[in-house]
């Protein structure tokens, strides 16, 4: 071989060792971008189930109340269950609550003095990868129970958590 | 040509080619990680935002300067930052179309219809101005309930004092009077060398029948016609909170938010129906909580009834009369010792 063909050889031969660390340098970057990736949609998927937690508490439709007085943290029993009818029942109501909690199960498991669930909303995926739940503990008013008084308002306190399940 | 001189020539094509095809590799990998990079802050300062709206829209009558990085947009669904758009959901929120510079002022307050139908998120910036030219009790109800932060000023309907309202450095000038189109400034003509896109006028006037419904034009522009501002839309609207919501929007985000308000208000007012409904059904109490529920169910399905229409003065009148009859049956059941229905 000539002397300058073995220097062609070599020039390519430098070029194959710099691409070759260029590519797995790539395939390094690559993997821990993934796994960032992977650890960013966790924390956004916890995200938007404490965010859609939060809504629901704070939303009307939900929250227990006498004369607008907001009893924060409860959950009205009657209310919750004219809106899992109204969900049911209503297409254009659902589609509407959809824009707000979009895929989710929200349900309120009542604790004590009896266990009880009722499901307020629930729209599962076909497929999802994993689901993250999130509880908040809450005071479930039952305004039926004649006799007593639950904080300020007429009817009965029972203890329970809202569970807000989210999919992706 | 020689052997040699033809290699010597090759080997700097060769160094020249590789050379360009490396550059043009690690150029490619910078734009598309600066483009990566941008897309990802735009997310997470947009996600950022979302969750001070969020908190905002909860801390009812309470208002916050926040810091913005950079111009906001705002349509009906949802807000744009760096070209990221991020949807609200449900949340009502009132704005003008654009909010530039570094600060955005909060404000929320609920919409009592009469019972919470929703949280009104009101945004506004300090460089746009509002003019309350005070002619009516509402305008300056409506003056008294904007947040002191925001850029607003009250001035008396006397004409030396309208003609003295002159430019300023702001974005955005929005002059609010108690409506009625003979009543209509053409006396402020400090204003005349602004756009149609720099300055608007609304005007506000609450129903005669005296009940909870308000009438609100958005006036348009003319310039150089001979009347400076012609009514634009006109919608009839419900609650005090609402009719405020009109001063922070313009015509068209204000028309779309309102649709899904009165959207929201047939859903709302469905479960308090049904929730009466419940209520009378297990009563075992005197009769007149029975009439009282019975009475409360026929407002709210008249209320979601009218909810279902466009937004006219007269449905929003008919609104407003069953939230009296409605608020007067809630009183009247909290007095009887019985559930109330809202």
């Amino acid at each position: 071989m000539r002397r300058g063909e073995l220097g062609m050889i070599e020039a390519v031969m430098v070029l194959v060792v710099f691409f070759f660390l260029l590519a797995v340098g790539l395939m390094v970057y690559n993997g821990l971008a993934g796994r960032g990736a992977v650890q960013r949609s966790q924390e956004a998927l916890e995200l938007r189930g404490l965010r859609i937690a939060r809504l629901a508490m704070t939303f009307p439709e939900l929250q227990c109340s006498v004369s607008n007085v907001i009893q924060e943290n409860c959950v009205d029993q009657l209310k919750a269950s004219a809106m899992s009818s109204l969900l049911s029942s209503d297409s254009r109501a659902r589609q509407y609550y959809y824009d707000t909690f979009q895929e989710a199960r929200i349900r309120v498991r009542q604790v004590y003095p009896t266990e009880e669930e009722f499901v307020i909303y629930e729209r599962e995926p076909a497929e999802y990868r994993r689901s993250e739940a999130t509880y908040l503990p809450v005071i479930v008013y039952d305004p039926l129970s004649s006799g007593g008084t639950c904080l300020t308002l007429h009817g009965a306190c029972h203890f329970g958590t809202l569970i807000v399940e989210v999919y992706q | 040509m020689r052997r040699a001189q033809v290699q010597v020539q090759f080997t700097w094509i060769f160094s020249l080619f590789a050379g360009a095809l490396i550059l043009l590799f690690f150029i490619t990998f910078i734009l598309r990680q600066k483009d990566v990079s941008e897309r990802g802050l735009s997310a997470e300062v947009s996600a950022k935002l979302d969750a001070v709206l969020t908190l905002a829209q909860s801390s009812l009558q309470t208002s916050n300067n926040v810091t913005i990085p950079g111009d906001l947009g705002f349509d009906c669904t949802g807000f744009v930052y760096g070209g990221a758009r991020r949807p609200y959901g449900n949340a009502l929120v009132f704005a003008p179309g654009l909010i530039q510079g570094k600060l955005l002022i909060t404000y929320a307050d609920g919409w009592d219809v009469p019972y919470r139908a929703s949280n009104l998120l009101y945004l506004t910036s300090p460089r746009v101005r509002y003019i309350f030219l005070n002619n009516s009790e509402t305008v300056h109800s409506l003056f008294e309930a904007m947040p002191d932060a925001a850029t607003k000023q009250s001035v008396e309907w006397n004409i030396t004092l309208m003609a003295s309202i002159m430019p300023r450095n702001d974005d955005y000038v929005r002059i609010i009077l108690g409506a009625s189109s003979s009543t209509l400034p053409s006396y402020l003509p400090g204003l005349d060398a602004l756009s149609p896109e720099e300055v608007g006028v609304l005007g506000v006037s609450r129903s005669v029948s005296e009940t909870d419904a308000f009438t609100v034009t958005f006036y348009t522009r003319n310039p150089g016609a001979p009347v400076m501002y012609s009514p634009g839309e006109v919608f009839g609207v419900v609650g005090e909170e609402m009719a405020l919501a009109a001063v922070y929007s313009s015509a068209e985000l204000f028309n779309c938010t309102y649709s899904r308000a009165l959207d929201h208000l047939e859903h709302i007012t469905a479960v308090y129906y049904q929730r009466s409904r419940d209520l009378l059904a297990s009563y075992r109490g005197p009769g007149t909580c029975a009439q009282l529920y019975g009475a409360a169910g026929s407002s709210l399905s008249a209320i979601r009834r009218e909810a279902q229409r466009p937004p006219t003065l007269m449905s929003a009148e008919a609104i407003a009369a069953n939230m009296t009859a409605l608020a007067d049956a809630n009183q009247r059941l909290k007095l009887f010792s019985c559930p109330t229905v809202y």
